[in-house]
């Protein structure tokens, strides 16, 4: 059985790199179905926040469960298969394989290509005029649909998402998330995250502020999003003094 | 026309084999990004078990192939995978092909260890001596079987890699290693299965080649390194390309052997037969050509494991000072069979110091040191027959010129590519030019009958250059002893020499070029000029040793130099540490120094063992050990004068009680050994005393964590603060506000 209110839990989560502690205290829950964003400014630790989760980076101290079950320093491929799909910052793609094989190494061992590649033309008919292209060819709207095609066709239960907007237009980065959307629709757990509050205020349920490697905001977006000012300031307050 | 049928048929059969060999080498390139230069000799152990199981133990042909494709070849893969391979991640592909070429050093030594290469071996065909008719020839029932399994490899490798889960996941691994773990694909799995599939072609092509060649692991290495041109035209990618590749290879090779190698009869042919043996390093040459420029990529920003340091005046000169004088002292104590083995010693260490401005610095790998040498060593034979002294600087700069002129179309190619090139260039000398028959050199004024210079050039006189030790200042140094030390003073020239290049504004850019080729571009500066020009002086270096060497040698024979005893310098200067220029002293004592042969008379193949070894081990460390290991152990010596002083001394005092007969030179050969182990120690121990409290110093202050740490804790504690302001000199509480 697997609890619905707290799919993702991170319980006193503290991470880093090689004598850099960047995650410093992280107590997060997670209900299965939300869209959950995480805002916070450069280096504050979002990438490691989801790199935690997704089992590539190992906590130094504290515990990560999913699904209410400890996954600490559990294998990433093992977590993948299990249904956390994390798309990375940046180009999350296969430059030298095509699209279609993109699309057939993202989804389980038991689908077949046809069918993978209809449900994700199906969502981005640009791709499948695409099909025999190398994705690294592709443009930078067009690779991200790869990459968010990887959320359509392995199913997953939980989606975390690095900053899809990164170098994108507007229209683009909007349309994508239009996607995100459909598939939070499905079930699909959602963590996005994003520099700017604006970029997905209509699409998040709740909203986190990560400065320095805390939580120092929790709540519903248009609750915390006035007050994200202010804390980022008086971070950097902080540091001077 | 029916002779054309007969070759083009022979044609196909090799054609078949490498283009087994090729397309798993293509395959483990493409899925690992590791280009295997140990694939001939995987091969050459399928040959060898294969003949010791049908020949030896008259087991049936079938059998013996199940055993060496069933298990041989998987178990060799998974062996090499998760041995040595998976250690690699994060290494540059310099220290990449390095590995795979200690494997290949390795795997023939060990295979001469295991299999007495004296011995003839010859492995007859299955269906030996049956044949179809077809097309008016008779075409023997093996090379059938040969081609009809070629077919089938290529078919099921195009499957594998293209229609395939498996094959699919192998290439995605070369693109995004972390993407592909984030796709729930296992990389270790996947980097195992294209291992697998490689070693178990390679012993494949082993097997199929032994029945059509006699058996020795070099020649078998080599000749399986044939294959290597056929990647090339596929670009280690593309599957279809390398089987056109490993047509136009075997064709090519047998119209050369069918319509030239036979037939001395032809104007000149006595000078081709040589050529047909090297029709594949012309087809790689010329595959070379059409590559495309190097790709500069910005996309990601490396981190590289590999780092270099400055050498230092003084440490070059203490460098200089101890080979000079342990030359000196050592020399008087050696038996006169030892003196006369170990005068080669410092011929092998410039050679080996040549690599270290082109591989260490410049980051270019090239494998033939021993080409450069040998070609040192004929100019300085031919233009200074009486060893006149000038014989070696004229050795190098024609050696410079020749690495010029190879690196101008060489430069342009990716590290990879260039090292292949210059494996090419090594293999065409000593299969070809060195075994040229004697010819006339005409320079004649064109439609004239007047003759401007004719000059008969024998190149290697029939097989061993006659080489005269130079006399200098009235000094005569055709002695052993005399020779031994005049070489060292010759190192210790280079040693300084290149010192001075390295802090030069040359230096600065070899290894501005090495670390960031794109910052390179982006700066203005030209890629192509700093290429030559390591080059260059690295070719020249090889070649003052290679005329030392030859002089150490006096008649030095083309196998002196041959390509895979250069490929155990360049394996030892890489564990020692490719940017050190102290590796190599290392490179001479060790493949000059006869201490394991003579100790293990019946090992002789101990010393390329242990390289190899040590070199695979690479992965761990790919600084180099000198930088790793042995420095460090040795710098609390460098720092205690008094120590390093007295130890000296009771040495020296060794030294000269056993020049007085007093002792044996084994007990100095101890004390030599006890020095080495002991001194560290004592470093060690001195070094402790003076950071404990309990000693005079001052305490050691630090920070009280990273300094990346503390920034993310701000405000400083005071003991930071003032750890600080003393470092950069700050006078306490000014501009800092308050
Ligand atoms: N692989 C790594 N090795 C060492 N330090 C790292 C590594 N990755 C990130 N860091 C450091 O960890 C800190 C947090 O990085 P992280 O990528 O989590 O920030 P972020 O919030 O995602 O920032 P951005 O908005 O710029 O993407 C940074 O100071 C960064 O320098
Ligand atoms: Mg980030």
């Amino acid at each position: 059985m697997i609890p619905l209110d707290s799919l993702i839990e991170l319980r006193g989560v503290h991470a880093g790199y090689e004598g850099v502690e960047v995650l410093r205290g992280i107590d997060l829950v997670v209900p299965a179905g939300q869209v959950l964003a995480v805002l916070g400014p450069n280096g504050a630790g979002k990438t490691t926040l989801l790199s935690v989760i997704a089992g590539l980076v190992r906590p130094t101290r504290g515990d990560v469960l999913f699904g209410g079950r400890r996954v600490t320093g559990v294998d990433p491929v093992a977590l993948a298969r299990a249904g956390l799909c994390l798309i990375p910052e940046g180009r999350g793609v296969f430059a030298n394989l095509t699209v279609a094989e993109n699309l057939w190494l993202a989804a389980g061992s038991d689908r077949s290509r046809e069918v993978v590649e209809s449900r994700a033309f199906e969502v981005f008919p640009r791709l499948g005029e695409r099909r025999d292209q190398l994705a690294g060819s592709l443009s930078g709207g067009e690779q991200q649909m790869v990459a968010l095609s990887r959320a359509l066709v392995s199913d997953p239960a939980v989606l975390l998402l690095d900053e899809l907007s990164m170098g994108l237009a507007p229209m683009v980065v909007d349309d994508l998330y239009r996607r995100v959307v459909d598939i939070a629709r499905m079930g699909v757990t959602v963590v996005v995250v994003e520099q700017f509050v604006r970029t997905i205020s209509h699409i998040a349920d709740r909203g986190i502020a990560v400065i320095s490697g805390r939580i120092v905001l929790d709540g519903r977006i248009e609750e915390i999003s006035p007050q994200l000012h202010s804390a980022y300031f008086s971070s950097s307050e902080e540091v001077s003094t | 026309m029916r002779e054309f049928v007969g070759f083009t048929i022979t044609g196909l059969v090799t054609a078949s084999i490498y283009a087994v060999v090729a397309s798993g080498l293509t395959l483990t390139y493409a899925t690992t990004g590791i280009f295997n230069w140990a694939h001939g000799a995987l091969a050459a152990i399928g040959a060898f078990v294969y003949w010791q199981c049908t020949t030896l133990w008259g087991w049936p042909a079938p059998l013996a192939m199940i055993l060496c494709v069933g298990i041989i070849g998987p178990v060799l893969g998974v062996t090499v995978e998760s041995g040595i391979m998976r250690r690699l991640d994060g290494t540059n592909e310099i220290t990449r092909m390095a590995v795979t070429l200690a494997l290949l050093v390795g795997i023939i030594a060990g295979i001469n260890w295991i299999w007495d290469p004296q011995m003839t071996k010859v492995v007859l065909p299955v269906f030996n001596g049956k044949a179809i008719e077809i097309l008016g020839q008779r075409l023997p029932v093996y090379d059938l079987l040969v081609m009809a399994v070629a077919l089938l490899v290529g078919i099921v490798m195009r499957w594998v890699l293209y229609r395939s889960r498996a094959g699919v996941q192998m290439r995605g691994i070369v693109d995004d290693r972390s993407l592909i773990i984030l796709n729930g694909v296992s990389p270790v799995r996947t980097a195992q299965t294209s291992w697998v599939i490689g070693s178990t072609t390679a012993v494949l092509a082993g097997v199929l080649i032994a029945p059509k060649t006699s058996l020795s692991a070099g020649s078998l290495a080599l000749l399986i390194m044939n294959a290597f041109a056929a990647s090339v035209v596929g670009r280690l990618r593309s599957l279809p390309l390398t089987i056109l590749g490993a047509a136009i290879l075997g064709l090519s090779t047998a119209y050369a052997q069918g319509y030239v190698g036979s037939r001395t009869d032809l104007p000149g042919g006595q000078y081709l037969i040589g050529l047909v043996n090297v029709v594949p390093v012309v087809v790689l040459f010329i595959a070379l050509q059409f590559l495309p420029q190097e790709r500069l990529r910005a996309a990601k920003s490396q981190q590289a494991r590999e780092l270099s340091n400055r050498p230092t005046w003084n440490g070059s000169l203490w460098l200089v000072v101890a080979a000079v004088v342990v030359t000196a002292a050592i020399a008087p104590l050696l038996a006169p069979g030892d003196l006369h083995n170990m005068t080669k010693l410092w011929g092998i260490a410039v050679i080996a110091l040549s690599l270290v401005p082109l591989l260490g610095w410049a980051g270019r790998l090239a494998v033939c040191p021993f080409a450069f040498a040998a070609v040192g060593a004929l100019i300085s034979a031919h233009l200074a027959p009486d060893g006149q002294i000038w014989g070696l600087v004229l050795a190098g700069v024609g050696a410079a010129a020749v690495g010029a002129i190879l690196s101008f179309p060489g430069a342009r190619l990716s590290p990879l590519y260039l090292a292949l090139a210059t494996a090419a260039f090594a293999v065409a000398l000593d299969n070809w030019i060195f075994r040229l028959p004697p010819f006339h050199l005409v320079i004649r004024i064109p439609f004239t009958e007047v003759t401007l210079y004719r000059h008969q050039l024998d190149i290697f006189q029939g097989g061993s250059l006659a080489m005269r030790r130079p006399k200098v200042f009235g000094f005569d140094l055709s002695g052993d002893q005399a020779f031994l030390i005049f070489a060292s003073i010759v190192f210790g020239a280079s040693v300084l020499a290149l010192t001075a290049l390295r802090r030069s504004d040359l230096g600065l850019r070899m290894i501005a070029l090495k670390d960031s080729p794109i910052g390179y571009a982006t700066v203005g500066l030209n890629r192509q000029v700093t290429t030559v020009a390591a080059f260059a002086i690295s070719a020249g270096v090889a070649g003052v040793g290679g005329a030392l060497y030859g002089a150490a040698m006096q008649r030095p024979s083309p196998d002196a130099f041959n390509f895979f005893s250069g490929l155990s310098i360049l394996v030892i200067v890489v564990v020692l540490g490719a940017s050190t220029l102290g590796s190599s002293v290392g490179a001479g004592a060790f493949l000059a120094a006869p201490v394991l042969v003579n100790v293990f008379p019946s090992l002789a193949q101990v010393t390329p063992t242990l390289t190899a070894a040590a070199g695979v081990s690479l992965g761990n460390n790919p600084n180099g050990s000198i930088r790793s290991d042995i420095a460090p152990q040795w710098s609390g010596v460098g720092q205690r004068p008094l120590l390093l002083g007295g130890g000296l001394a009771v040495l020296a005092g060794v030294y000269l009680a056993t020049l007085g007969d007093l002792i044996s030179n084994w007990f100095f050969a101890g004390a030599c050994v006890a020095f080495v182990i002991v001194m560290p120690i004592l470093g060690r121990r001195a070094t402790r005393a003076l950071a404990s409290p309990a000693g005079s110093a001052v305490p050691e202050r630090r920070l009280s964590a990273s300094p990346e740490q503390l920034a993310q804790s701000l405000p400083l504690g005071a003991d930071d603060l003032s750890y600080l302001d003393d470092t950069f000199g700050i006078t306490p509480g000014v501009g800092r506000g308050s």
